[in-house]
C-alpha cells in the first residue's frame, strides 16, 4: 500500500507544496498539505469519541484528511493566527485562535500513530535556545560563551569578559521585525532601562568569516559553506555559497544534538573559527532549506522528500512519545 | 522615545542598511519553483490563497520605506521567513 504522508503547514509554504509535489511524483506516495492558518477557513475540524469516526482536518485542495490514516506527518508550521472568512467577526479572533488550536492539538496527540518529523512537543522545546545549547554542548560541540538576561550590571560585565560581544533575539516569530546579530555597542550597554526591559542573548563573538548552514534529515547531513564577513550573513546572499564535507566528529556532534532534542531532523547554524573549530551557533527545529539548494545547487528537496517517506518505513519508536504527550 | 528591546535598540544604534538585492541564481532558483508549484497553488488555493489577510510584509508599515526586514516575508525560498516552527 502507497504511504500516507501529511504535511502540517501554512496553505502557501513553498516548501510544504514542492515536497508534496517531489513526494507524489517520484515517490508515487500520496501526500496532502494541511494549511494550519486556514483551519476556520475551510472547517470541517471533526473528532468525536465514537471509536470508528474519523478525526478530521481539511486539506489545500479542499478534502479532509482522517488523521488515523496517516503514516507520517511533517509538522513544519503551526498557526496562532487563523485567517478568517468572510463575515466573520474580529473580536473573536482570539476565540476562534485558540479554539482551533486546542481542537487540532487534541486530534494530533489523540489519534496520529504514525512517525512524527518532528514530535511537536520536541519541536517547541527544541527551538528554545537555551535548551538547544545545553544539548548541543551534550552532543560533544562547542558552543559559545552566552548569557541570557536583562540585569545590566551582569550583561555589563559579560560583555567585558568577552570583548566584542554580540547580541540576538532569543525568539523571532513569524511577522515580526527581524533583528540581525549585532556587536554590542557601549550606548547600549549604557542604557539600563532598555537592557532591562526584556532577555536577550549576549554572546562570545566566534572570529571567522566561514559559516555553515547543515541540513541534516535522519542521519543524512549536507553543508553549505558560506563565506561573508558579515555577523549574520542572512541579509545578504551575495556572497559565496558551496557544498562542504563534513567531517565524522561534527556529524556525529549534529546528529546527537538532534537526539538529545528528541527531533528527527534540523537545520543548523555553525561558524569555523579561523583555525577551523566548528562551534555550534544554533539549530532550527523547522528550519528553511530551499534557498540552500538555489544557490549551491545542494538537492535537498530531493533528499527531504526521500526522507519523509522514508520515515514510513521507521518504527513508530517510543522515543517519540514525548512524556509530556 | 518609548523603551524598546535590546536587540532593536542595537539595530537603531547600528543605523538601518539598504536591503541587498537577491542573488540572481536565487532568483532564478525561485521562478522555477514558482512554475514547477505555481499551477498547484492556484489550483488548491484559488480564492482562499493571497490576499491581505495572509500576505506578509516586505517594506516597512512604519514608513521605513521597505529597509525593515520581517520574517515571514513571501519569498519563496527566503532565507528571511522565521525558521520557527511555533512561533
Amino acid at each position: 500500500m502507497n504511504p500516507r504522508i501529511g504535511i502540517f503547514t501554512y496553505g502557501d509554504d513553498p516548501h510544504g507544496h514542492l515536497i508534496k509535489k517531489k513526494v507524489e511524483e517520484q515517490h508515487g506516495a500520496w501526500c496532502c498539505l494541511i494549511p494550519c492558518d486556514e483551519l476556520a477557513l475551510r472547517g470541517k475540524l471533526t473528532w468525536s469519541t465514537q471509536s470508528g469516526d474519523p478525526a478530521l482536518l481539511p486539506t489545500v485542495d479542499g478534502q479532509t484528511v482522517d488523521v488515523k490514516t496517516l503514516d507520517a506527518l511533517w509538522y513544519r508550521r503551526m498557526s496562532p493566527k487563523q485567517i478568517l472568512p468572510d463575515g466573520a467577526d474580529a473580536t473573536y479572533h482570539q476565540h476562534i485562535n485558540a479554539t482551533v488550536e486546542r481542537v487540532v492539538e487534541g486530534i494530533l496527540a489523540n489519534e496520529f500513530q504514525g512517525r512524527w518529523v518532528s514530535h511537536p512537543v520536541a519541536t517547541r522545546l527544541a527551538e528554545n535556545k537555551l535548551v538547544q545549547l545545553r544539548a548541543a554542548a551534550r552532543a560533544g560541540l562547542r558552543i559559545p560563551a552566552t548569557l541570557i538576561s536583562q540585569d545590566p550590571a551582569r550583561i555589563r560585565s559579560f560583555c567585558s569578559q568577552h570583548p566584542g560581544a554580540i547580541i540576538k533575539p532569543v525568539a523571532t516569530p513569524r511577522g515580526v521585525e527581524l533583528a540581525r546579530t549585532a556587536v554590542v555597542s557601549q550606548e547600549l550597554l549604557d542604557s539600563d532601562d532598555v537592557l532591562a526591559l526584556t532577555p536577550a542573548i549576549y554572546q562570545e563573538c566566534i572570529p571567522g568569516e566561514r559559516h555553515l548552514r547543515i541540513s541534516v534529515f535522519g542521519e543524512r547531513c549536507d553543508a553549505a559553506l558560506i563565506e561573508a564577513k558579515a555577523l549574520d550573513w542572512r541579509f545578504d546572499l551575495n556572497v559565496p555559497f558551496r557544498p562542504y564535507p563534513l567531517d565524522g566528529h561534527l556529524e556525529q556532534g549534529l546528529r546527537g544534538t538532534l537526539h538529545e532534542l528528541r527531533l528527527v531532523m534540523g537545520i543548523f547554524d555553525v561558524k569555523l573559527t579561523d583555525e577551523g573549530e566548528p562551534v555550534f551557533l544554533e539549530v532550527n527545529s523547522q528550519g528553511q532549506f530551499l534557498f540552500v539548494e538555489g544557490l549551491c545547487g545542494i538537492p535537498l528537496a530531493d533528499q527531504f522528500a526521500a526522507f519523509l517517506v522514508d520515515q514510513v518505513l521507521q518504527p513508530v519508536s517510543s522515543r517519540q512519545n514525548v512524556d509530556i504527550w | 522615545m518609548k523603551l524598546i528591546p535590546a536587540v532593536f535598540f542595537q539595530k537603531k544604534v547600528d543605523g538601518i542598511e539598504a536591503a541587498a538585492k537577491t542573488p540572481e541564481r536565487l532568483e532564478l532558483f525561485e521562478s522555477e519553483l514558482r512554475e514547477v508549484v505555481g499551477g498547484v497553488l492556484r489550483a488548491a488555493g484559488g480564492a482562499l490563497t493571497g490576499g491581505a489577510a495572509r500576505a506578509a510584509p516586505t517594506g516597512g508599515p512604519d514608513g521605513s520605506g521597505g529597509l525593515t526586514t520581517y520574517s515571514g516575508s513571501a519569498g519563496w525560498a527566503d532565507v528571511m521567513q522565521a525558521d520557527d516552527c511555533t512561533a
